[in-house]
């Protein structure tokens, strides 16, 4: 197994987001700029990459029958811990991202790639499935936050660009983000098809 | 390794372990982070109270325990002699353009506007959700502008005055200037604003006893 | 499309409509309330108008030939039909850059993204205009008053019927002297967005659309019979708070939107029963979004979602096949 093209894979012939279509509703409702969509990315991320390499290690110890549990139980704890830690320490992005936090656990990311890959593989290229998939996400949603930030508030990463007369409050409200992915889910797949 | 099998003492077995070593870690988790996140908490709230009642100034301020009455809660602030700074109080008006809006107004012992804060609104976004910015705004410089800029991008705001902060609703008449009050609407949200107002204003008399919007009919007759 | 046309053996007599023809007496129709908005809001209305237009056929025909490599639409008329109906949807002091970012909007978003004239499942000139109003909600409701006629984006703007009525119905019994006499109403001579300034004009523009059958009476008279019927009822409860349904009817862009947006043929029911459950639903939406919302006017958005309905409506009044025994 190739680790490096386990990353890769990850990043662009599986990307979350722009391929799979996993986990839209973080995508949608926490990309409203492009710190948001990025706090975010790095959160999942993180669950991803421990959920990856518990599941791993404790793919021969959990019986088939209730691995489905399992695995929740060891999400959920993981989400848990983050949730802790981004309360006590980043309290601005925690409040931010709110209720999306806690929604980690039904990512259906983390379960789908817990299932898929790590239940079946062994830790280092779960670990590397992790990083690839996780920086997928992280890509796609700073991405997404970057578009809808500088066109909806005129701003990229909380510098303002534009001034106040041209910002386009739709894309910073629920109706952007499906414009936004729509728009740029057509550019990928026209980038795809020319090439092929 | 070989799999364990799926029979019924495996299964339960491996969940507990598993939720046990879970539940103890969270444990772990929770001991180490309770003390910053109380700690957090409560700068919250104490920034919410110092932002309205000391703005900029640097004073150390004792709370007393919140009051709450007749739907309004009471925040009051002393120095640290004990004498009275100002009064926080959170005051909620039914009337908003989408419903509650609730706000935290510092008035001082005389009732002059230190400082306020939205607290929760459903104001229409780009709209009345200016509301938390808009009436502490001085009034905005009308900037140069050449005529071939406004056709493009639009005129810049006609200044005005918003700025309710240093105001006395005892003295001051805080009613929008469309009916009759000495305070400009948000633009386009005219609704938002005489909730606001009202909001503020009722604020006062939950202190104070009275405010000069009374007398006013007309949209502020709503005032309870 | 040709090849999916079955037709059977000849002869055949044409009988001489196209979209074109029929493109052609909605903007004749269109040209009434074109019109009154000149005479009403002056060097405004013309301004915003040509510019939507202008913009509109741009944008159409540089996705037409530069993105999808076809042959130019231009000459069948919906470009332009869609840059009048933006601009009658828009206040007389818009700047010009929101109406340009409106026409994009409506033609690539709106048209084009779904594949054109007659795929599009919602109308084109809303998609834009509720694109505008959510986005740049205060130049969006800000209109100006009117008889300024050499004012551009420096008119004075004040409240429209709507935003008194709402403030009535919010408890304001004052706004009530400020509210328009009917005969203003129905005239024209109230701010608000371009098109929707003269009722008058607007039922000229029905009247020729009706005797040109461009469009049957079903679409308009459900509407507007749907919101009589529910603003009169909220009127008898309470007439302190509610006013006359008239009021309803003459206001905001209920009269253009019932007439020229609701009655596109690519995006509403095929029957005539579809259209009057159609007709029903907007009215409904409506009044609901005038009373409850957060908006002062529900006309756009509800013809969008009766838009998004209409598959499910053709879908329910399917016609009855020819030589068809009921069971």
């Amino acid at each position: 197994m190739n680790y490096f093209k386990t990353i890769t894979n990850g990043i662009v012939k599986e990307n979350p987001t722009f391929v799979l279509l996993l986990g839209m509703c973080p995508t949608l409702a926490t990309t409203t700029s492009a710190l948001n969509g990025f706090g975010m990315g790095v959160a999942t991320m993180f669950v991803l990459i421990c959920s990856n390499t518990f599941i791993s290690l404790l793919k021969n110890l959990i019986p088939d029958g209730v691995r489905i549990p399992c695995y929740i139980v060891v999400i959920a704890s993981f989400v848990t811990i983050l949730q802790m830690v981004m309360q006590a320490y980043v309290p601005d992005l925690y409040k931010t991202l709110g209720i999306f936090i806690p929604l980690i656990v039904v990512n259906c990311i983390i379960l789908g790639r817990a299932e898929a890959f790590a239940a079946k593989n062994n830790v280092l290229a779960s670990v590397c499935d992790g990083i690839g998939i996780g920086v997928g996400f992280t890509l796609a949603l700073t991405l997404l936050g970057f578009v809808r930030e500088l066109l909806g508030n005129g701003a990229v990463f909380g510098f303002r660009i534009f001034p106040d007369s041209m910002h386009m409050l739709v894309f910073v409200l629920a109706p952007g983000a499906f414009i936004t992915l729509g728009l740029l889910l057509a550019i990928v797949n026209s980038l795809k098809n020319r090439k092929a | 390794m070989k799999k364990l099998k799926s029979n019924m003492a495996n299964m339960a077995i491996m969940l507990t372990v598993i939720a046990v070593v879970a539940a103890g870690l969270l444990a772990w988790v929770n001991k180490v982070t309770s003390g910053p996140i109380e700690a957090i908490n409560n700068a919250t709230i104490e920034n919410g109270i110092r932002s309205v009642i000391l703005g900029d100034r640097d004073i150390r301020f004792t709370v007393d325990a919140p009051v709450e009455r007749e739907g309004f809660v009471f925040h009051s602030v002393n120095d640290m002699n004990g004498n009275l700074i100002g009064t926080a109080v959170e005051s909620t008006d039914r009337n908003g353009f989408g419903g509650d809006l609730k706000v935290m107004v510092g008035f001082d012992p005389e009732g002059v506007i230190l400082g306020y804060t939205v607290l929760e609104h459903s104001e229409t976004p780009g709209l009345g959700a200016q509301a938390d910015g808009w009436f502490r705004q001085k009034s905005a410089e009308v900037s140069e502008q050449s005529g071939i800029v406004n056709v493009l991008l639009g005129a810049p705001a006609k200044p005005g005055n918003h700025n309710i902060i240093g105001m006395n609703p005892g003295d001051d008449l805080l009613v929008v200037s469309k009916d009759g009050g000495e305070v400009d609407a948000i633009t386009a949200s005219t609704i938002t604003s005489r909730a606001f107002l009202r909001a503020v204003n009722s604020a006062y008399k939950a202190v104070f006893g009275y405010s000069a919007a009374d007398g006013v009919s007309g949209a502020s007759s709503q005032n309870k | 499309m040709a090849q999916k046309l079955f037709i059977s053996t000849s002869p055949h007599v044409h009988c001489g409509d196209t979209i074109e023809r029929n493109m052609y007496w909605v903007i004749a129709a269109l040209m009434p309330a074109l019109i009154a908005s000149f005479i009403v809001f002056g060097l405004g209305a013309l301004a915003v108008t040509v510019t939507s237009v202008l913009s509109c056929l741009f944008f159409e025909w540089f996705i037409t030939r530069v993105f999808l490599k076809r042959s130019s639409t231009l000459a069948d008329g919906s470009a332009v039909i869609t840059g009048i109906l933006l601009a009658f949807n828009m206040p007389s002091n818009i700047p010009l850059y929101v109406i340009v970012m409106g026409a994009l909007v409506a033609i690539g978003i709106g048209k084009m993204a779904f594949g054109g004239l007659g795929n599009n499942p919602f109308n084109p000139a809303l998609v834009g205009r509720v694109f505008l109003l959510i986005s740049f909600p205060a130049v969006m409701t800000s209109w100006p008053e009117p008889h300024q006629l050499t004012a551009y984006t420096d008119a004075v703007t004040g409240a429209t019927p709507l935003n008194l009525i709402g403030q009535i119905a919010g408890g304001n019994a004052a706004a009530l002297d400020q509210l328009p006499s009917l005969g203003t109403l129905f005239m024209g001579g109230v701010g608000g967005c371009i098109g929707e300034v003269s009722v008058l004009a607007l039922l000229i523009g029905l009247c020729i659309l009706l005797w040109r059958k461009v469009i049957t009476w079903h679409i308009p008279v459900s509407i507007l019979a749907t919101v009589a019927v529910l603003t009169g009822i909220m009127w008898l409860i309470n007439p302190v708070l509610y006013v006359n349904p008239l009021y309803h009817l003459c206001s905001g862009g209920l009269m253009l939107g019932a007439i020229f947006m609701a009655t596109d043929y690519v995006t509403s029911p095929m029957t005539a029963k579809g259209m009057v459950w159609y007709g029903i639903g907007i009215g409904f939406l409506t009044v609901i979004i005038r009373f409850f919302g957060s908006y002062p006017e529900g006309m756009s958005f509800a013809i969008l979602i009766m838009n998004a309905v209409t598959p499910l409506i053709n879908n329910w009044c399917k016609p009855k096949r020819f030589g068809e025994v009921k069971k």
